[in-house]
């Protein structure tokens, strides 16, 4: 999660030093206009009324004489210009890949068979791994998140989440919890496991819920108003 | 014995009081025992005055163990800083070898004195799981780890969670459960009387999560089911429970007025024993927040080690220590009342029983010394036969991961003396350092051999000693290197691969004489890799490095492929940098592009996208392969492939494909001839059920061939025998073993 953390603000860096870049380049193609330095050249006049006054026909006629040269300076604008920036709030206006499903609700999760069966049916499902949850749940707009306490079964790529002395799978939920929380989707869980019952959850189902059925009543509760 | 040839001396110091009789205070007592057992001398420093001796007076009579008292006008326990203080001037005055300390708040004060790297620390007080491991934890945490030289830990499950969470703790994480010692006079009781009510005990404290309350209700509800039921609790902490205000009240009432519980009120523990061993089944039933604990219940294990079968909530960790068919787990009160209703039978009775005194037996105090008596020859290994009274060693080279336990074992020998040439980089060194080092060595280990084994074997021709030795050690890497062929042969003893293969290569390449070429294998600690598997492993896959490309990742993956086609179960783990951690691989554009390409593969197939697990790599190798079955080795070449032995060490089954020079070091029975056979091979092991057979037949062949111990000796040999007698072996009388030897 630190990582990604990091990822980020070094993007967002870029992006400042970027538009800071653009800004420098406009503020100097801006010294170098010609309306600019006319202006200059007669407030200068202005203040040296003797010998300002006498040059400046000869400063004005100079401008004159280079109004055609191309401003080179004002160039830099479009040539610095990074290709691709994105801000994290640049994800508002992002489309989202899975809602063009016509599903309506968009639901990540950590599933077991079951439980992804039974969602699948009502929902577009972001499935999750342990390698690319916080990753995948950071670039998807989804409207919950919902971790099935089966997922931890041998056989499956949660194996043993939930079990004490298997930390990696509990790092890998806590990164993914954490975005979640930062995104403000609601986390849900399904069934119970010994390691993950005191982690915060917005929302627990019991032990063999029917996804299909309860998740209109789930989304009721916690305020999702997405409609399939 | 130690370097220099004395018995073993520690130090040891609970911060528990050993007036008050509890599990801690035993565990200290026990501690003492243990090492005395072991051979240890020891001195035990109490934290508090004696008032009473009833555990410190046995260990008083013991030869060899002083117990340091507090000043009999002393009225208060030692504080931490009292205490690390005073451990530290005992140290002072006459330096020990180990310090055993218990309690973190006393090992975190310890890292920070002369102590440290001594330190064989019980850690009790550990957050649980991930989420409550905060960021200055951690740092105490992972200071205690650096300054230990052993971390005892209760059971496997601590064990994995701290190398999980601080890498520095891998590989000085090892088990020390607790001990369970009956008190004089007491024996376990016999089997249960038929016809008699089935009396339930429970002891200890009085708390809403130990469900105490509940169990109140176990004779009303048997009754119901026509089982007589007396009910016995010991204790008289009754928990004021902020959440439950109403919780002491309801207690109380219930213990003094409910029908068929008697309650003794507080015991001493010998007095709650006995009463406990007069009783049929404990309980120790709890919330399930308990669940997910990394400790056990010494309370369990004393009832076991009385032949008292006890109800306790199924979690892996019980699994593991009574099997998962024990017939008393229970999860909720309904199961509970079925579980003693059904041990009212007595074959099922006569079962969890057998179950329980069976499982006591590795909580002795013998299984305790016998424990640390394996820690010691690890920490203090004993002298080679015939080894040189003195042997100065000197191991140079830049990169020492394939050399780290090696050179602790070097360093821990009576009679060595070791020193490090650390080479910032693979060309790279200070000449004046290596040249003071060079003066100085009886014997020159360069690992790997590249200008570091260049440079010693021209200065030792110039200006070395007749009777110093140089030994190189070759990898796979130099030998396609031009190093190789600026060595002058002549000027070294030694030099050693880590396969028979590559010795032959290496003959063949550098036409060095066959005698000068040796094998010592690779080493695997199969003492910490050899662990119970997590249920369910038999359908887990394992590769322990991808990158470069020549791993072929591809490859297992097409295993996987199969094996997912008729069974979705199947799994593969890896645990491994990914390619663009490693920029020399990831800037070439041939590994970049297989790689994308596999990525891809695994992406969009619906049989492969949820199948592939990528988990990060780290030394907590031994504690990620409890979820590994199979360990697979699908690359184009390698020297020795440690990730096969570690497997096979851990308990998987190996899979190899038939790399050159593979059937040298690992049995052929493991190695197929493509990934279709591969597959075949695997999902055959499972359904046929030959999974546990065939993994402890791995775990059996690796011990014989490739244990810590053994490689270890053997380079012992190699550095610290007399020159004459290193002289006079060669590849004929220093073999590498044979996988099926």
């Amino acid at each position: 999660m630190a990582d990604r953390q990091v990822a980020r603000l070094k993007a967002a860096l870029a992006d400042r030093e970027a538009r800071v870049q653009i800004l420098e380049a406009r503020v100097a193609a801006l010294e170098a206009s010609t309306s600019l330095r006319v202006g200059r050249a007669v407030t200068d006049a202005a203040r040296k009324p003797g010998k300002g006054v006498v040059a400046l026909p000869r400063e004005l006629y100079r401008m004159w004489r280079h109004r055609g040269a191309p401003n080179v300076i004002t160039s830099v604008d479009a040539r610095e210009r990074p290709m691709f920036s994105a801000r994290d709030e640049d994800r508002l206006i992002a489309g989202s890949p899975a809602a063009a499903l016509g599903k309506g609700l968009i639901v990540a999760g950590v599933l077991g068979p079951a439980a992804a069966g039974a969602l699948g049916e009502v929902a577009h499902v972001v499935p999750l791994l342990p390698h690319d949850a916080a990753m995948v749940l950071d670039a998807s707009d989804v409207d919950l998140v919902i971790v099935d306490a089966a997922a931890g079964a041998p056989g499956g790529p949660w194996a043993y989440l939930g079990v004490p002395g298997v930390p990696d799978r509990e790092r890998a939920l806590l990164g993914l919890m954490e975005v979640a929380r930062g995104r403000g989707r609601p986390l849900v869980l399904l069934g119970t496991s010994p390691g993950l019952a005191g982690l915060g959850w917005d929302a627990t189902l019991k032990d063999g819920t029917s996804l299909d059925e309860a998740l209109p009543g789930l989304c009721g509760s916690l305020g999702i108003t997405a409609t399939s | 014995m130690t370097p220099k040839g004395n018995r073993v001396r520690a130090l040891v110091y609970g911060d528990v009081d050993l007036n008050i009789i509890d599990g801690s205070a035993i565990w200290a007592q026990a501690m003492v025992q243990a090492l005395h057992e072991a051979g240890v001398e020891v001195t035990f420093v109490l934290k508090a005055p004696v008032r009473t001796d009833r555990l410190v007076a046995p260990l008083e009579k013991l030869p060899g163990v002083t117990v340091r008292r507090l000043p009999e006008d002393a009225t208060s326990s030692l504080t931490v800083e009292a205490s690390a203080q005073l451990l530290t001037e005992l140290d002072a005055a006459e330096p020990y070898d180990l310090a055993v300390v218990r309690g973190r708040r006393l090992a975190v004060r310890l890292t920070a004195t002369p102590l440290a790297g001594r330190l064989w620390t019980y850690l009790t007080d550990v957050p649980q799981n991930v989420a409550e491991l905060t960021g200055s934890l951690r740092g105490e945490l992972a200071a205690v780890a650096k300054a230990s030289r052993f971390l005892l830990c209760q059971t496997e499950e601590l064990r994995c969670f701290l190398e999980g969470v601080l890498y520095k703790a891998a590989g000085k994480c090892v088990l020390f459960p607790p001990v369970v010692a009956l008190p004089a006079g007491l024996e376990p009781a016999g089997e249960r009387e038929p016809g008699t009510p089935l009396k339930l005990v429970y002891t200890g404290k009085f708390a809403p999560r130990w469900n105490t309350y509940e169990m109140t209700s176990l004779p009303r509800r048997l009754a119901a089911r026509e089982v007589d039921t007396e009910l016995h609790m010991i204790g008289d902490k009754i928990h004021n429970d902020r959440t439950d205000p109403g919780f002491s009240r309801r207690m109380r009432v219930a213990l003094e007025s409910t029908p068929g519980l008697v309650w003794h009120g507080g015991h001493p523990r010998a007095e709650a024993m006995r009463v406990t061993s007069g009783c049929d089944v404990g309980l120790s039933w709890r919330h399930s927040d308990l669940d997910a604990s990394l400790e056990l219940s010494t309370k369990v294990l004393e009832m076991g080690a009385l032949g008292v079968p006890v109800v306790l909530n199924r979690t892996p960790m019980h699994e593991n220590l009574l099997g998962a068919g024990y017939p008393l787990f229970a999860n909720s009160e309904q199961e509970v009342v079925d579980v003693l209703a059904g041990a009212a039978d007595p074959a099922t009775y006569a079962r969890a029983r057998s179950s329980c005194l069976e499982a006591a037996r590795d909580f002795t105090l013998e299984a305790a010394a016998g424990r640390l008596k394996r820690y010691l020859r690890q920490a203090f290994p004993p002298a080679t036969e015939g080894a040189r009274a003195r042997t100065r060693i000197v191991v140079a080279g830049h990169d020492l991961k394939f050399f780290t336990r090696l050179l602790d074992h070097l360093r821990s020998l009576p009679g060595t003396e070791v020193r490090v040439d650390q080479w910032p980089a693979l060309g790279k060194h200070d000449p004046e350092v290596s040249r003071e080092m060079a003066e100085w060595a009886d014997v020159v280990v360069c690992e790997w051999c590249g200008p570091n084994a260049v440079w010693y074997s021209e200065w030792l021709k110039k200006n070395g000693r007749p009777n110093q030795r140089l030994v190189v050690r070759l990898h796979r890497f130099e030998l396609y290197g031009a190093w190789p062929g600026r060595l002058d042969i002549d000027a070294i003893d030694q030099v050693v691969c880590v396969s028979p293969h590559y010795a032959d290569l290496t003959r063949k390449m550098t036409g060095w004489p066959a005698g000068k070429v040796t094998v010592i294998p690779n080493w695997v600690d199969d003492a910490q890799f050899g662990r119970a598997k997590l249920p369910g492993a038999e359908h887990h896959l394992g590769v322990i490095g991808m990158a470069p490309w020549r791993k072929r990742l591809d490859l297992a993956v097409d295993v996987l492929e199969r094996l997912r086609r008729d069974d979705p179960r199947f799994t593969l783990f890896v645990k491994s940098k990914l390619p663009w951690d490693l920029p020399w691989i990831w800037n070439r554009s041939e590994e970049r592009a297989s790689f994308e390409a596999l990525f891809r593969r695994i992406r969009r197939s619906p049989l492969l996208a949820s199948g592939v697990v990528f988990d990060p790599a780290g030394p907590d190798v031994a504690s990620w392969l409890r979820r590994v079955g199979f360990v697979l080795s699908t690359s184009d070449d390698e020297s020795f492939h440690l990730a096969p032995a570690e497997g096979m060490a851990s308990g998987a089954v190996p899979a190899l494909l038939p790399w050159e020079g593979s059937d040298r070091i690992y049995d052929p029975r493991w190695i197929h001839e493509d990934p279709a056979a591969m597959a075949a091979a695997i999902a055959a092991t499972v359904a046929e059920g030959r999974w546990e057979d065939e993994r402890e037949q791995a775990r059996a062949e690796v011990r014989r061939s490739y244990s810590l111990e053994l490689v270890c000796d053997r380079w012992a040999e190699l550095l610290t025998l007399s020159r004459d007698g290193a002289a006079g072996r060669t590849p004929t009388t220093c073999p590498a073993p044979a996988p099926s030897a």
